[in-house]
């Protein structure tokens, strides 16, 4: 299910930014399927849907081949660590998760490509690309509905965890 | 006794799993910057593969779909004006065939007197058709071409449709693909000069995507400043910077007055252009090109 899900809204998202030329602004579609998947299924599966999609974005977008995996694959790693330190269930959460994912990949692919492609690097204003991509992706990771779950933490809870950190 | 200090439960050995999520996570990261460090080379020419073809067809196919509705929406709302279109497409054929007929009465007098001098006849540009495959927009406006390196493209060549100068190619190459950075792009820096007036400039795109600025005007000829530009004039690549040649249309002013600069309308519509003509690389372009390099 996880891998047809990251079919879908691989082709979804360069559908809508072939028909609709979304911009800078825009979401990225693709990641918040990703954590979506990173955080409801296998962690495994996901590190692997991450790599293989990162990968299939480099072939389609004619980036440098491994840029897309590693960003998705750290992004992943990432949301696995924060879902255990932050409550996923409330939505101010997902906030922050997918704020800082789109953050950290717009950032990573921002300092490649000014290192890398000088002056034919694909973007204008790299400041605004990443902060109102990560706003906007964290928004609407934000209001993404979300089956809520009862908190299954054995022994533990959210102080603890504060506490012995 | 329920509790004894002395015993001591036994020490569990800590199992090391090779196989676990958190290695396959390290694994992919190290396959990523393998990839990163040594799956292109030094031009950023990457290795094509039948994997990209094979993603890349349906993408195409989508692109074709968006092409397709365009199209349809555009031929509807031209057939609701399309008489007074057919009148005005006539005077220009009618103009155009006048300046046809001019312009070969012209080659054949300069062609005499090539013979005449006995000069060499000059060298064509040789010509590469793409078709636009897709329109990522991700970042910033730009088009993937069918054509790459194995079809004699390279980087910075410039890129033209039937109307006019659309942009040139970047240091996005791959063997069968190449990108194209439109002069609507806000990064895009043109050398140009208006028709008929002595002005030059640099030509920019703009943030929209839709319109360019002229900015950094300056006379080229002393003594003609009353000529000044007004909407409708031609502006013209200047060939300065030796990526695009002399006397391409670029675009048509629209607005003279605006303080940031001359604003321009292109002549090519980036949002709807299918297929693109690549100046490929002559003898003397090679040689300014590395001149170039050189300095």
């Amino acid at each position: 299910m996880a891998w047809i899900l990251a079919v879908v809204v691989f082709f979804l998202d360069i559908s809508l930014r072939i028909f609709f030329g979304l911009g800078p602004a825009s979401p990225d579609i693709l990641l918040l399927a990703l954590l979506y998947i990173t955080l409801k299924y296998p962690v495994g599966e996901a590190y692997c849907i991450a790599f293989l999609s990162g990968f299939s974005w480099d072939t389609v977008f004619m980036d440098n081949l491994g840029l897309h995996s590693f960003l998705f694959v750290i992004a992943a790693m990432i949301t696995v660590r924060l879902c255990r330190l932050i409550w996923v269930q409330y939505a101010i959460s997902r906030l922050v998760i997918g704020a800082a994912a789109c953050g950290l990949v717009r950032f990573g692919e921002v300092i490649f490509w000014l290192s890398n492609l000088d002056q034919n690097a694909p973007i204008y204003m790299p400041e605004r690309y990443i902060i109102t991509g990560a706003i906007v992706t964290g928004v609407i990771f934000f209001l993404m509905p979300w089956r809520t779950t009862p908190i299954n933490l054995p022994r533990r809870n959210p102080q603890t965890i504060f506490a012995e950190r | 006794m329920l509790y004894s200090s002395k015993r001591t439960a036994p020490k569990r050995k800590k199992k090391i799993v090779i196989l676990s999520p958190k290695m396959l996570g390290i694994a992919f990261i190290l396959i990523s910057l393998f990839l990163l460090l040594f799956g292109s080379g030094d031009d950023q020419q990457i290795a094509s593969a039948p994997f990209s073809r094979f993603l890349l067809a349906p993408v195409s196919a989508i692109q074709s779909v968006r092409n397709f509705c365009v199209d349809l929406v555009g031929g509807l709302k031209s057939n609701l004006n399309a008489k007074d279109e057919l009148a005005v497409i006539k005077e220009e054929v009618e103009q155009l065939r006048k300046e046809n007929q001019e312009l070969l009465y012209k080659l054949r007098r300069h062609d005499h007197y090539r013979e005449a001098f006995n000069l060499p006849h000059e060298e064509g540009m040789p010509v590469i058709i793409g078709v636009v495959v897709m329109r990522p927009e991700r970042m910033a406006q730009s088009l993937i071409i069918n054509r790459g390196v194995d079809d004699g493209l390279s980087v910075n060549m410039p890129a033209l449709s039937q109307e006019g100068l659309v942009g040139r190619t970047t240091r996005k190459l791959t063997r069968h693909r190449a990108e194209v950075m439109p002069i609507t792009d806000p990064r895009s820096a043109v050398g140009v000069y208006i028709k008929g007036t002595p002005y030059e400039g640099i030509l920019r795109g703009t943030e929209d995507g839709n319109n360019l600025l002229m900015t950094d005007r300056f006379l080229n000829t002393q003594g003609d400043e009353t000529i000044v530009p007004k909407p409708g004039d031609i502006v013209y690549t200047s060939g300065h910077g030796a990526v695009f040649p002399r006397d391409i249309r670029a675009g048509v002013i629209s607005d003279a007055t605006s303080d940031k600069g001359i604003v321009v309308q292109p002549v090519v519509d980036i949002n709807s252009v299918k297929a693109i003509m690549v100046l490929a690389d002559n003898e003397l372009r090679k040689e300014m090109l590395s001149l170039l390099d050189e300095q």
